[in-house]
């Protein structure tokens, strides 16, 4: 039944579409260089209490912004707390951020999107124009309504992330649905009676989840800038939360006086967010060569 | 040839070093006031609420417009002395329950309608009688539904405020910009509910022309018309500055680099930029010492913090010196000892002297001490204390407190919150606009907050302490019987030493009570270019009145 998800090459030897796409991942260079960075910080992030032996939380005033030693490698920031131990356990907010908004995205955008897709007609409209009144919004005045009505925090921030990149999801998944529902899989399948739920969720799901993969592994870079953005308006993580977002905006205060507070996270972020972004790439190279997962 | 071409190079040398001495020394300090120039001042905010100040609660707001406004009374903020402002003269009846006031005759509005005691009658009826003002500080000071028994005009240029209690600040409401500072009746009546938003009309030495909101600008233009300065002013007739414009910048990294690159003439910055900056050339600094009182308000209807154990427990928690010392405020804050800030109580005895033996030492081992004795226990090893057996408190709660902030005060408190973590106080500093968290502090939705309040006297105590005034601005839930009867008292007379005493008393009582503990008092870091000259501080101490403020060449 999963046409989809086979290939054939000339020789005719069959091989699996996961194996097809890991070796263009392999031979994609920058990929695999993005996935290196990004597993060694999913690893500092995990391992982060057996590598720095700080606490992130704990302050020291009087060391406070102490530049870069022996003792602490990043230095100290405002507060005379470890940089390198916030930074690293900064990692572990930031992708815990990136998943959880963008699993808030895949699971209230995919169903609809897939709805919309399947059922077509006046539901496919409703759900149309609702999808373009959110993307009307500016991402950051979305998110900034949202936080007045919630209150500043790190999970509403989380959720005002995954609002905003919803519409991405229905959009895909609706337009990939529209394509796979003319198949003559799917066709049989209504012909010998499956119900719809069904059909959507055996036949058409699978189908459409390539590019819905490709569109979540670069959503995760750009929900982490977002709330890390939002964390700098003071409205995502609160004190003392080791957010790179936060730490920037602590530490631009200072940078006359220490350059380091603010250019590690600086750092922190941008090697992350290419991190991701490289990865993200890779895949779309390699699971969706037709270029149909695009974000806005 | 040789002789004149001599001469020649001596002038041109001479000339040349007359030029860089010049250019060097920048403007000369003591020179001449000159007219002109509008100057550009980057600060936390705009207005923030209302220019109709019975309906304002900022202080910044009051601040700010003053600036176009004259008292009825006016007050030296260098000496504190009073002084005819637009009433000519003021008299207080033997009994001390009501003051006749004098007006000048020679005053008129910015619209061009007259001063007169009529208009003195409709500004105290519009604090009395506009719903939004009820409550609200101006309403509060003019005794509305309290003291206040009446006022009336007795002629034209004479009006007659009378209490029924003896009120010792009378003069000095009159005085304030929330009570004294007169608004044109013709404007109340012509912008109705707007006036305020749209418009402010008054007498003072700058005329209103727009406001844009809180983070917007609010612009004034000189009046061309004033000549009734008070007279500890340093000069008479219209102001030298051709205007002002308070842009408000809340971000201080924009504030600092405004002022650097001379977008603005003056600007409130950071400590940090404010050592960075004070000594660069073509600028110089301005440390400006708050007058007030308050600090770190604790929510006493919250039952956890019913228990003096636990506020004692805090109080050693916070070591206020390395509070001083860290980057936030690089020993430019004012280490509290008591309520009043060093502006208010004076420095002969210091607050120090006379309080520092009524403050609670940086002790985190008695703190941890106390909170086992209350019945605080940190079992589960998380770090964070429980209730085990505390009265009104359900077992196993977490000894979590809410700190609610304005952005300005997030770095001072994530120190706070460090230092109470460490004897297992968890604290939740969240950071809120100044609307939003003055709605959550009246509400009581907090447990620790900074209400660092400023005051021209004493007698904002009354105010902030008195059980009756809960919960504006007794946003603690503060109730003592006898700190009560002492601020009374201190009311009910007229004799400055005995108030005094009375409000030592009432300091005294509430540092043994800690219905608020004294920490750290941010001093104001301005910013100024060297050829700002004449800004002098406003009543309070927070910051400018421009009236004697010029820009040199």
């Amino acid at each position: 039944m999963r046409f989809g998800l086979r290939s054939f090459e000339t020789s005719g030897k069959q091989r699996g579409l996961w194996t097809d796409a890991f070796r263009r991942y392999r031979r994609n260079k920058g990929a695999m260089l993005g996935m290196v960075l990004l597993l060694l910080i999913v690893f500092a992030a995990i391992m982060a209490p057996w590598i720095t032996k700080y606490s992130p939380f704990k302050q020291r005033i009087r060391d406070a912004l102490s530049p870069p030693s022996a003792s602490h490698i990043f230095g100290t920031d405002h507060l005379g707390r470890d940089l390198f131990a916030r930074i690293i356990y900064g990692a572990r907010t930031s992708l815990k951020v990136g998943s959880i908004a963008t699993g808030i995205a895949c699971c209230i955008g995919i169903p609809l999107g897939l709805v919309s897709g399947y059922y077509s007609g006046w539901l496919d409209t409703i759900m149309m124009r609702l999808v373009d009144i959110l993307l009307a919004f500016p991402g950051m005045l979305l998110a900034l309504a949202i936080m007045a009505i919630l209150g500043p925090s790190l999970s509403n921030a989380m959720f005002a992330a995954g609002v905003y990149i919803i519409p991405d999801y229905v959009r895909v998944a609706r337009a990939s649905t529209l394509a796979v529902r003319e198949m003559d899989y799917v066709a049989s399948a209504r012909a010998i009676g499956c119900p719809s739920w069904y059909t959507i969720q055996r036949h058409i799901f699978p189908n459409v989840l390539l590019p819905l993969i490709v569109l979540a592994s670069l959503n995760l870079a750009s929900t982490i800038l977002f709330v890390a953005g939002l964390s700098f308006l003071g409205m995502g993580a609160q004190p003392p939360t080791a957010e790179w977002g936060i730490m920037l905006k602590d530490g631009r205060l200072y940078l006359r006086q220490a350059w380091w507070p603010a250019v590690f996270p600086g750092l922190a972020l941008l090697i992350s967010l290419l991190a991701i972004n490289m990865v993200g790439e890779g895949l779309r190279n390699a699971l969706d060569p037709r270029g149909l997962a695009r974000g806005r | 040839m040789s002789s004149s071409n001599g001469k020649m190079i001596r002038m041109s040398v001479l000339l040349g070093v007359m030029l860089c001495v010049a250019l060097v020394a920048g403007p000369v300090v003591g020179a001449d006031p000159v007219e002109g120039g509008h100057l550009m001042i980057a600060f936390y905010s705009s207005i923030q609420d209302s220019a109709d100040l019975c309906k304002a609660t900022a202080v910044y707001t009051k601040m700010i417009v003053a600036n176009g406004l004259d008292t009825l009374i006016a007050k030296d903020p260098a000496t504190g002395q009073y002084y005819p402002g637009l009433a000519r003269s003021w008299k207080i009846s033997p009994d001390g329950l009501s003051v006749t006031l004098v007006l000048r005759e020679d005053v008129t509005f910015h619209d061009g309608t007259p001063f007169n005691a009529q208009a003195v009658k409709a500004n105290f009826d519009h604090i009395a009688n506009t719903p939004d003002c009820a409550g609200k500080e101006a309403y509060s000071k003019l005794g509305v539904g309290k003291s206040l028994a009446g006022y009336e005009v007795l002629d034209e240029y004479t009006i007659r405020i009378t209490y029924n209690q003896t009120n010792a600040r009378m003069v000095e409401n009159l005085a304030d910009p929330f009570v004294g500072a007169m608004h044109s009746p013709a404007a109340f009546e012509r912008y109705g509910d707007d006036y305020g938003q749209k418009a402010m009309v008054g007498t003072g030495p700058f005329v209103f022309v727009e406001w844009t909101g809180d983070q917007g600008k609010v612009v004034f233009e000189r009046n061309e018309d004033y000549n009734w300065a008070p007279e500890f002013y340093g000069h008479q007739g219209p102001a030298y500055l051709e205007g002002f414009t308070v842009q408000g910048i809340g971000d201080p990294t924009s504030r600092a680099a405004a002022i650097e690159i001379g977008d603005v003439d003056m600007a409130i910055v950071e400590p940090t930029d404010f050592i960075r900056l004070q000594d660069a050339a073509g600028l110089k600094g301005w440390l400006q010492s708050r007058k007030g009182w308050g600090d770190l308000s604790i929510n006493l209807s919250n039952p956890i913090l019913q228990d003096l154990r636990v506020r004692q427990a805090i109080a050693h928690a916070i070591d206020k010196e390395a509070i001083n010392e860290s980057p936030v405020f690089q020993e430019l804050g004012e280490i509290k000892y008591c309520e009043f800030t060093e502006g208010i109580w004076g420095s002969d005895p210091s607050p120090k002297e006379e309080f520092g033996k009524y403050n609670l030492d940086y002790d985190p081992e008695q703190a941890m001490a106390l909170l086992e004795e209350a019945g605080w226990k940190d079992t589960d090893g998380d770090g964070v204390r429980e209730a085990h057996g505390v009265e009104g408190v359900e077992d196993g709660t977490k000894l979590h407190l809410l700190d609610l902030v304005r952005d300005y005060e997030k770095s001072s408190h994530e120190i706070i919150q460090g230092m109470l973590s460490e004897v297992g106080i968890k604290v939740e500093v969240r950071v809120h606009d100044f609307a939003t968290r003055e709605t959550l502090l009246f509400e009581g939705k907090f447990d620790i907050a900074p209400w660092p309040t400023t005051a021209q006297s004493f007698f904002a105590f009354n105010e902030e302490m008195h059980s009756e005034s809960v919960p504006f601005y007794n946003i603690g839930f503060y109730g003592n019987p006898v700190v009560d009867a002492l601020l009374d008292g201190a009311l009910a007379t007229t004799d400055p030493e005995l108030q005094r005493e009375y409000y030592r008393l009432v300091a005294i009582q509430v540092l043994k009570d800690l219905a608020s503990i004294p920490t750290v008092k941010i001093r104001n870091t301005w910013i100024l270019k060297a050829e700002v000259q004449g800004v002098k501080s406003d009543l309070m101490s927070v910051g400018f009145d421009l009236y004697d403020a010029w820009m040199g060449q």
